[in-house]
């Protein structure tokens, strides 16, 4: 196709061509982006107007300042501790569920699809109320792994949609020789399908992974007392300092989306993939 | 089973058993079933069955059978009304604004070109950032007095004073809107970059073979082409901007001012911790539930019709 267009319009058209994706993707995607991290090196108050468009001198005193002002550390622990449990148990879970509902497709399989759609439907801020309830009852409210329980349970569905994906493209002929020779499905399983949906298995983790750390509502209500903060929680609660600190809640709201983006950087090319084969294949 | 079947059938196919039936698939859905069963689908229970009572949160042992009383209210409370009129128009506006977004970079993506990798995840990216930490940075963005979209604005000489964005209702909605598409269009971008490379190639050359110019190109082979990823993509956007982005809402506006940016899962929560009846949040959530429901059917019976051989 690049032939044709080479031929076609010549050099107007691809001038337009780059223009038109440096103004969407510059501005659009990444600029916010870069907002964040340069307001928060920028040395120069941020009541200066203009705004300075290139911070210069650079200076971290805002991430001094931050993390001399809030317990970011505390809330950093908070968040890792979450988001590395629900990942690890959406992935046991899914892996499990994905691995029945791709290789036994017959009964559950075909509603699996409309559940997990129905699933999606739910609305987050519904949920959480009985949810207030139920886990008060239990004792686990204020608890970081009731919370780690309920984004797990939030991710499952989505998780095993897209595992089935991937487990959908290792074939089954591998297992089936595997069992002529003796082996156990389960084992076969273990031995042969997991470890070749490894790269699907680590995207999806990344997915759950990135939707657990930011995740607020479940975390907002579940979790009441300051020590058990997570990050998202945390950084909402600068609302009342809108007026003076903002460089330094930048700073803070930097280092809260570091980890994410810099896992969503690796691992991206894999989780694009996922999210599309469950769409594209069906 | 002859070997010559067995070769014939298609990977991922259902085969029939070869020993008795195994327990296996069902112990391997357990964890799975247990957890949702407890976390998800007795919760969403409990929260319907609440939307007959009535209760304050502060007292949850004192629970009182209403009946229909909380949905009557319900439908006569210019509040709820309020809040459909805003969910619908932000839905609307979000899924489009975030399908357009994403359609064109998909375009601009779609074809090879040095740095195409690079351009890619930037315009990828803003999905990843947590949705606390968007906010926080557009709420700087469209500060009143140093904001950076109001220098821009007035540099140009679109307003004279600094537009005070989230004090105003139609403004703060807009706001509202920007940062969510934001967030969600790399959705977008991500289904129809794969969309498009499943377009076949020959349909292209055969269209311009035929003398099709670029326009006629996108019109009849691209648009079709991408009919079942659109099918799911307006689906899917359209569920995410209505259930799963209000964390967005509710931190840069709190549904305000004035209720101006308050959907209805928001008024759901606000009702049960702001205003403490949770029996009445209860039904609202409900309803959101039900329209989801509704319009989900409505929409892929609609979308079988037009396109039957393409499945959700």
């Amino acid at each position: 196709m690049s032939a044709r267009s080479r031929r076609e319009g010549g050099v107007a058209s691809r001038i337009l061509f780059w223009v038109a994706l440096v103004l969407v993707l510059a501005i659009v995607a990444a600029f916010p982006v870069y907002w964040m991290v340069a307001s928060s090196v920028s040395s120069a108050s941020q009541f200066t107007y203009p705004p300075q468009f290139f911070p210069h001198p650079l200076d971290l005193d805002s991430y001094r300042d931050a993390l001399t002002r809030w317990p970011i550390g505390r809330w950093f622990g908070n968040t890792l501790v979450v988001s590395v449990g629900t990942t690890l148990l959406s992935l046991v879970v899914s892996v499990l569920a994905g691995l029945s509902v791709s290789r036994f497709p017959s009964r559950i399989g075909r509603g699996f699809s409309a559940f997990v759609l129905i699933t999606q439907m739910i609305p987050a801020t519904l949920l959480v109320v009985p949810m207030y309830i139920v886990f008060g009852r239990l004792g686990l409210l204020d608890q970081l792994w009731g919370l780690v329980l309920a984004d797990t349970a939030f991710s499952v569905p989505l998780a095993t949609w897209m595992l089935k994906g991937f487990f959908d493209s290792v074939p089954v002929d591998l297992e089936e020789a595997a069992m002529v020779d003796g082996c156990s499905r389960m084992r076969a399983f273990a031995r042969i399908t997991v470890p070749l949906a490894t790269p699907g298995i680590a995207a999806v983790g990344v997915f759950c992974f990135l939707i657990s750390w930011g995740e607020f509502f479940f975390a907002r209500t579940l979790v009441t007392s300051d020590e058990h903060w997570v990050l998202s929680v945390g950084l909402n609660s600068f609302q009342g300092e809108y007026v003076t600190q903002w460089s330094s809640m930048l700073a803070a709201a930097t280092m809260f989306a570091l980890p994410p983006l810099l896992l969503f950087l690796f691992a991206q090319r894999q989780m694009t993939s996922g999210l599309t084969s469950g769409a594209v294949k069906g | 089973m002859a070997p010559a079947a067995r070769a014939a059938a298609p990977r991922g196919a259902p085969r029939p058993p070869r020993r008795r039936r195994s327990a296996l698939p069902v112990l391997l859905l357990l964890p799975a079933s247990t957890l949702l069963l407890a976390v998800l689908v007795i919760p969403i229970s409990v929260a319907i069955y609440s939307s007959f009572f009535d209760i304050n949160i502060l007292n949850l042992a004192q629970q009182t059978f209403v009946g229909l009383d909380n949905y009557r209210r319900m439908a006569t409370s210019a509040d709820f009304w309020s809040a459909l009129r805003v969910t619908a128009i932000y839905t609307a506006v979000v899924v489009a604004g975030g399908y357009l977004l994403g359609l064109v970079t998909a375009l601009l993506l779609h074809r090879p070109f040095r740095g195409r990798g690079v351009a890619r995840t930037l315009a990828i990216m803003p999905w990843a950032v947590p949705s606390v930490v968007a906010v926080l940075v557009w709420t700087w963005i469209f500060d009143t007095n140093y904001g950076v979209l109001n220098y821009v604005l007035r540099s140009v000489g679109a307003v004279s004073k600094g537009v005070p964005w989230l004090e105003h209702g139609g403004s703060a909605l807009v706001a509202v809107i920007v940062v969510s598409v934001w967030s969600l269009y790399p959705v977008a971008v991500t289904m129809l970059l794969a969309g498009l490379q499943a377009i076949s190639e020959d349909l292209y050359e055969a269209a311009a073979v035929d003398g099709a110019g670029r326009w006629q190109r996108f019109r009849y082979v691209t648009w079709p082409g991408l009919a079942p990823v659109n099918l799911v993509l307006f689906l899917l956007l359209g569920l995410l901007a209505f259930t799963r982005v209000v964390t967005i809402i509710y931190v840069m506006t709190g549904g305000g001012p004035g209720r101006a940016t308050e959907t209805l899962p928001l008024q759901t929560y606000l009702e049960a911790f702001k205003y403490r009846e949770l029996g009445y949040a209860s039904a609202v959530g409900t309803s959101v539930l039900v329209l989801a429901l509704l319009f989900s059917g409505l929409y892929l019976r609609l979308a079988r019709r037009i396109l039957p051989e393409a499945r959700a």
